[in-house]
């Protein structure tokens, strides 16, 4: 669609000259998110500074029925961000303030446009403010969170390596701050653990932009243990690794985090600068946080040791340090991006399936791989079985990327097969909205399609997203 | 089109397919921080440069504007986890548009100064008229403002031996050259490199023969430039290779600009010149030998900016810290941005004032609430453009220093006889 | 009434599954007219697809712990005794998960799951005679969910009946799933208003090495209290106790940090933990009250909303910012406009949880003002007929 100069005009009396973007080459930038398999430009760009504008912003669209889509900082995985039907795209990017860190009721409020990592490291400068705290950090963390907004968090319901202890994002959300599709401002929650009414909280997380956009959040901040160990394991066969993995879970510790990675993972992370000195010849590895008192924590990490040297683990170690756990997990945090190195492009596959079916799902995706002439490399939130397979192909080659996104298809629909689902963190977005009719009859679908109404009854809010047309 | 910039080209579209659009730059760019544009973001230009060079855009004016905007600081390679090369992408740019984008980022009489600059003589006049003149840009008055009152040309073509009853490390060559703006103004630096190599047993050869390192052409696209620079500073190392035998280390004193231009010349000039591994910063020289002498106490309140090309090209940022750390009553604090460029790079706050100030805020209101005392830098370019920040923010109480003055002042306040006088 | 619906589901289920209405199913002085008793999920099914048609007021329920929460109904002509149509109990030890029927009470279902050494890590009020539904249906939780989280934080998968009848299922059982809404969220804590559960797949957490309980005579400072990293809290009338968990090392740990703070006396294991049930089920709070409030707030300010009532029994959960109030009497609605403005103030929420029928009619218990309008409407797309729990929902839906 074209937006007339008029529509312009109104949207420049609301943010100013200099917060609109409208040329042709700078709006191309904004045709793309962290996906890059599809692209869709925008009509025009604003980024508003308060959620008042937002308000203002989102009125001038109802009443012109133009697409709304919210931006952060636009690495969703799932086209989330992008305009599929044109319009208004509404960046959050300069609405970045942390409002206010109470510590006392362990909560942060922020604006959508903050970096998710800003809040821990905003809290970090403060801990030690009482004598006797140890210290507070935000635990919802996406491997995205040094750059995704927590609106985007929000939105996607972000996960993260933590989420087997501390939930995903929509369990560390207390309170939101939106712009209905209308224009009105409504304030959901507060600094508390649950509200009377319906969860509106926990719908709108997770709507992908659908609903509302989300402009302001309270989010649940927790304190620090003494101390947290890492343990890095090595394994010569997969299914050994997926044994640890529930032999250690059933053993009564809680991990913090449990990651997987294999092979072809391992060895693009090594190769590329952020290598942390994990062992490439093995078929899969492990990387466990515990956390605790020191002696507590100890015990606990001395167990895992020997339920994995027991489930046929060849190598075991307990980072001597934190900053040899560090170098693990940032080699860890960079692995979508290294597969850069060995691709050079990938489509990152995000589907659930119940951790026992680990080895199974690993078999099936290689005989996937296999067919379409692709290596496939997979990372895997172990704890919560969620898994990361990550397509290699190389975009210059004609006729790749389809080829690698119908065996993206196939992978997910594996999923659903063996018993999970087609997303688990990135979202269902554009990329995977023919795929939901597996998970739901027409009938559930109507249902969500009704919810949806009820927030956008004109169907401006991320149109083109999770439903199939 | 000349061969080089053929393959500048080349180069740099290759490099754009690399890029999976993940984002991990964005909140490293010091533009992307100012603006929140993603236009103004290494994803965002790479995505541009890649449209340009495949033919899918022209270069518009905002397209020139965006690319140019780019300080070149490097920071995005070091947080892009692909290991996208991003100034290789930069460089297409220039190598593809040429004078456009050079006219359009540069005023005339800046390229005009440029080719002037290189004379030591109009430099020297340069910097001590610059404060009267009118029309003289802020970065030469930078320059101008915190010149040192030491005369490089006392030490040029000499050569230092180490200080007496010093076991002798090693022979080392030091880059310094009368043909550009910062080598003549930040004097003191330079002095206080020789004391503190010869102090910890090097002997420092100082040619007069070297000329400018080639960064600011080569970040314009003056290819040509900067390869003959390359190619002259690398006969001079050969020179006094033949007359001595043997060299160590090329020693860049603070300058993370100069050494991560030396550390493109073998790229440049396609030859393997056989000395990248010996052109180091002097504290990462002295961190991997170990410091001799006694350090003595140097009671501040510092906070550091790293020079961008020292941190994301040298990648010697952690070896400066660790020697400094051992000062003792030195108290190191903030920046908590030291990481993301201050926007001094390229004549940067002469051609987009308003962008350089949003880039600086955040850091004079924490270097405010820090009360820091000082502010250390590790580039030349760094401290000509703080040298008119604090002047400009009225932080007039905080010194700008380097990390070998630092070390310097430690020595001076320590226990070591016959330091002091020694030059 | 018509006596038609009622033949219609006659004839389609089984001769047990109407039944005259007893004392049993009264709600604030209301008899339902007809008892539905379905055996199944079908006849859940066939019963509510005509009870919708017909536009009959339904009220389901399972073990009727809980039936005095919610606002006096604006009608009700049929109760759904829901305590046989779904027992399974599946738990999935491997995987960390457990399926139940609505119908299991809360604590056959922990005590199967402990048989494979699992607990569903929740430890809501009324826990000694709940069923899974009623809890899950009210989002109940206790002091636990200060590290476990909310009982909706821990679900993965509802089952359900739409007041249409048609059976649904929303949730995929994963622990992360974000494919479509988040619509099971909805429903946990809807008190019956949306459909009916029927049943519900969750998180579970292993049984702890060690399980250990502190008892206290006074109570802590907030501060103090969360630095001793407790798995949850709960302050009765003034004693304290503290729930601790985890390897061995790490309980002593803390236990020997307590003692440094305060004297304690500790229970340990199987005593523990059943010492821990019997004080958060409140089991003497809801028997002897007739008034009994819920404040939610910010938790720092729990202390300053407690302040403005003088409660007869108080059951304080510090860590989550929650207390019950128990009150001998009604108090009138003034002054619980009042308490609730100052814990509004205060950013919380004051919820009548059980009242005097005379104090029920003349307030609304859940004291919601704002959003009622998107309340209403999420209500009306899957009960646009007004059929389930009509009127005991905020703002009277």
């Amino acid at each position: 669609m074209v937006l007339s100069r008029e529509i312009i005009n109104k949207l420049i009396s609301i943010v100013g000259e200099d917060n609109i973007i409208t040329d042709d080459v700078e709006l191309m930038v904004y045709e793309a998110d962290g996906s890059l398999v599809y692209t869709a430009k925008p009509d025009v760009v604003v980024f508003p500074r308060s959620t008042e504008e937002v308000a203002k912003i989102v009125k001038v669209a109802w009443e012109n029925r133009i697409p709304i889509v919210g931006r952060g900082s636009g690495t969703s995985l799932s086209g989330g961000a992008l305009p599929i039907e044109g319009g208004i795209v509404i960046s959050l990017a300069r609405m970045n303030r942390i409002l206010e860190l109470d510590i006392e009721n362990e909560t942060a409020t922020v604006e959508a446009g903050v970096i998710n990592l800003w809040v821990s490291d905003a809290l970090a400068k403060l801990n030690y403010q009482y004598p006797i705290d140890l210290g507070y950090y935000f635990p919802a963390d996406p491997g995205s969170q040094r750059v995704s907004t927590i609106g985007g968090n929000i939105s996607h319901n972000a996960g993260g390596v933590k989420c087997f202890k501390y939930g995903v994002t929509v369990n560390n959300v207390r309170g939101l701050k939106v712009v209905l599709p209308n224009g009105e401002i409504r304030f959901f929650g507060g600094k508390v653990i649950e509200s009377p009414g319906y969860d509106v909280i926990g719908i709108i997380s997770g709507s992908e932009g659908t609903m509302a956009i989300v402009t302001e959040a309270v989010l649940r901040i927790v304190s620090n243990y003494e101390s947290v160990k890492t343990i890095l394991a090595a394994f010569n066969s997969i299914e050994d690794a997926g044994l640890a993995v529930s032999r250690i879970i059933s053993s009564g510790i809680r991990p913090v985090a449990l990651e997987f990675m294999d092979r072809i993972a391992v060895n693009a992370i090594e190769a590329g600068p952020w290598g942390g000195g994990l062992p490439t010849d093995a078929e899969a590895i492990l990387l466990i946080d515990v956390e605790g008192s020191e002696p507590g924590a100890v015990a606990e990490a001395n167990r895992i040791v020997d339920i994995l040297k027991s489930s046929g683990a060849y190598m075991v170690k307990l980072a001597k340090d934190r900053a040899e756990a560090n170098r693990w997990w940032s080699a860890r945090k960079q692995a979508f991006g290294a597969m850069g190195f060995v691709g050079p492009n990938y489509i990152t596959g995000d589907g659930t399936i119940p951790r026992k079916k680990l080895p199974e799902a690993l078999y099936r995706i290689r005989e996937i791989g296999n067919k379409y002439g692709f290596r496939i490399a997979n990372v895997f939130h172990a704890g919560d079985g969620n898994l990361h397979p990550l397509i290699l192909y190389d975009e210059r080659r004609p006729g790749e990327r389809e080829k690698a996104l119908q065996a993206e298809d196939e992978i997910l629909r594996m999923c659903v097969e063996i018993g999970g689902t087609i997303t688990g963190e990135h979202g269902v977005g554009y990329h995977k909205r023919h795929l939901i009719s597996l998970l739901y009859t027409d009938y559930e679908l109507d249902v969500m399609k009704r919810i949806k109404s009820v927030f956008d009854p004109l169907g401006i809010m991320n149109p083109g997203k999770i439903f199939p047309r | 089109m000349s061969d080089y910039r053929k393959l500048v080209i080349e180069e740099g579209l290759n490099e754009t397919y690399k890029c999976v659009h993940c984002g991990f730059c964005l909140p490293t760019c010091p533009t992307y921080r100012a603006t929140w544009d993603e236009a103004d973001s290494p994803r965002g230009r790479i995505y541009l440069v890649k449209a340009l060079l495949t033919g899918r855009v022209k270069p518009t004016e905002s397209l020139l504007e965006h690319l140019d905007r780019c300080v070149i600081c490097r920071r995005c390679e070091t947080a892009c986890p692909s290991g996208v090369v991003y100034s290789k992408i930069i460089e297409a740019a220039y190598a593809y548009l040429g004078d456009e984008l050079t006219k359009y980022g540069y005023p005339w009489y800046v390229r005009i100064g440029f080719k002037l600059l290189e004379n030591p003589i109009v430099i020297k006049l340069a910097l001590s008229a610059s404060s009267s003149l009118p029309g003289i840009p802020e970065h030469m008055r930078g320059f101008a403002r915190s010149r040192d009152k030491e005369r490089l040309d006392d030490v040029l073509g000499r050569v230092f031996k180490p200080q007496p009853n010093r076991p002798t490390r090693g022979r080392v060559i030091l880059f310094v050259t009368n043909s550009c703006v910062a080598w003549q103004s930040h004097t003191h630096l330079v002095y206080a490199t020789i004391r503190v190599l010869t102090w910890n047993g090097f002997e420092v050869i100082v040619p007069r023969e070297f000329r400018c390192c080639g960064a600011p052409y080569m970040h314009m696209g003056r290819f040509n430039e900067a390869i003959e620079l390359a190619r002259h500073n690398i006969d001079v190392i050969n020179m006094y290779m033949n007359r001595y035998g043997d060299i160590d280390y090329i020693v860049i004193p603070d300058s993370g600009g100069c050494q991560a231009q030396w550390l493109e010349y073998e790229k440049l000039l396609n030859t393997k010149v056989g000395f990248k591994q010996k052109v180091v910063n002097t504290l990462q020289l002295l961190d991997k030998v170990g410091l001799f002498g006694d350090l003595g106490p140097v009671k501040m309140r510092v906070s550091i900016q790293h020079s961008c090309h020292l941190m994301n090209v040298a990648k010697a940022h952690d070896a400066v810290i660790r020697v400094i750390s051992k000062i003792p009553g030195l108290e190191i604090r903030g920046l908590e941005t030291a990481d993301i460029c201050c926007g001094a790079g390229m004549m940067y706050p002469d051609r987009h004032p308003d962008l350089a100030d949003k880039i600086i805020r955040p850091k004079i209101e924490e270097l405010r609430k820090l009360r820091s005392d000082a502010l250390i830098l590790e580039s030349v370019t760094c401290k000509a453009h703080w040298t008119n920040i604090v002047r400009n923010y009225g932080l007039d109480n905080l010194r700008l220093i380097y990390p070998t003055e630092l070390l310097d002042l430690s020595y001076l306040n320590g226990d070591n006889p016959g330091y002091a006088n020694y030059i | 009434m018509s006596l038609s619906v009622i033949k219609n589901i006659e004839r389609e289920v089984g001769n047990d599954s109407i039944k005259e209405p007893s004392n049993d199913y009264v709600v604030d002085g209301l008899v339902p007219k007809v008892v539905l008793y379905p055996r199944d999920i079908n006849e859940l099914s066939i019963m509510m697809r005509n009870i919708n048609r017909a536009g009959l007021k339904v009220i389901p329920m399972v073990n009727k712990s809980k039936l005095f929460l919610g606002n006096v109904p604006k009608g009700y002509d049929v109760a759904i005794d829901l305590s046989r149509v779904h027992r399974i109990i599946e738990p999935d030890p491997e995987e960390m998960v457990g399926i139940y029927g609505i119908s299991v009470p809360f604590m056959e279902v922990q005590r199967e799951l402990s048989r494979v050494d699992r607990r569903l890590p929740i430890d809501p009020p009324l826990s000694s005679r709940s069923s899974i539904g009623g809890i899950f249906s009210c989002n109940l939780f206790g002091p636990l969910a200060y590290v476990f989280m909310s009982t909706r934080d821990i679900t993965l998968r509802v089952r359900a009946v739409m007041p249409d009848g048609t059976v649904v299922r929303w949730g995929t059982g994963m622990i992360k799933d974000v494919a479509g809404y988040n619509i099971k969220r909805l429903y946990i804590g809807s008190c019956g208003s949306l459909g009916i559960i029927y049943e519900v797949m969750t998180r579970l957490a292993a049984m702890p090495e060690v399980i250990a309980v502190a008892r206290l005579d006074r109570e802590l400072d907030l501060l103090v209290t969360r630095r001793l990293k407790p798995f949850g809290v709960v302050v009765i009338n003034g004693t304290m106790y503290l729930r601790f968990e985890g390897v061995k090392d790490e309980v002593e740990y803390r236990l020997s940090k307590l003692t440094e703070v305060s004297r304690a006396e500790v229970f340990y294991g199987a005593e523990a933990d059943d010492h821990w049930y019997r004080l958060t089920s409140m089991d003497q709070l809801f028997e002897n009250y007739d008034l009994i409030m819920k404040v939610i707030l910010p938790q720092y300010k729990l202390g300053d909303a407690l302040s403005l009532v003088k409660a007869d029994y108080v059951v304080k959960m510090p860590m989550i910012g929650e207390a019950y109030l128990g009150l001998r009497g009604a108090l009138s609605p003034d002054i619980i406009n009042a308490i609730r403005n100052r814990v509004s103030e205060l950013g919380g929420y004051l919820i009548i949880v059980k009242a005097p029928l005379e104090m029920k009619r003349s307030i609304d218990i859940w004291g919601l003002q704002q959003n009622l309008d998107i309340m209403a409407k999420l209500k009306a797309v899957f009960d646009p007929n007004n059929v389930m729990s009509y009127g005991r929902f905020v703002g009277g839906i």
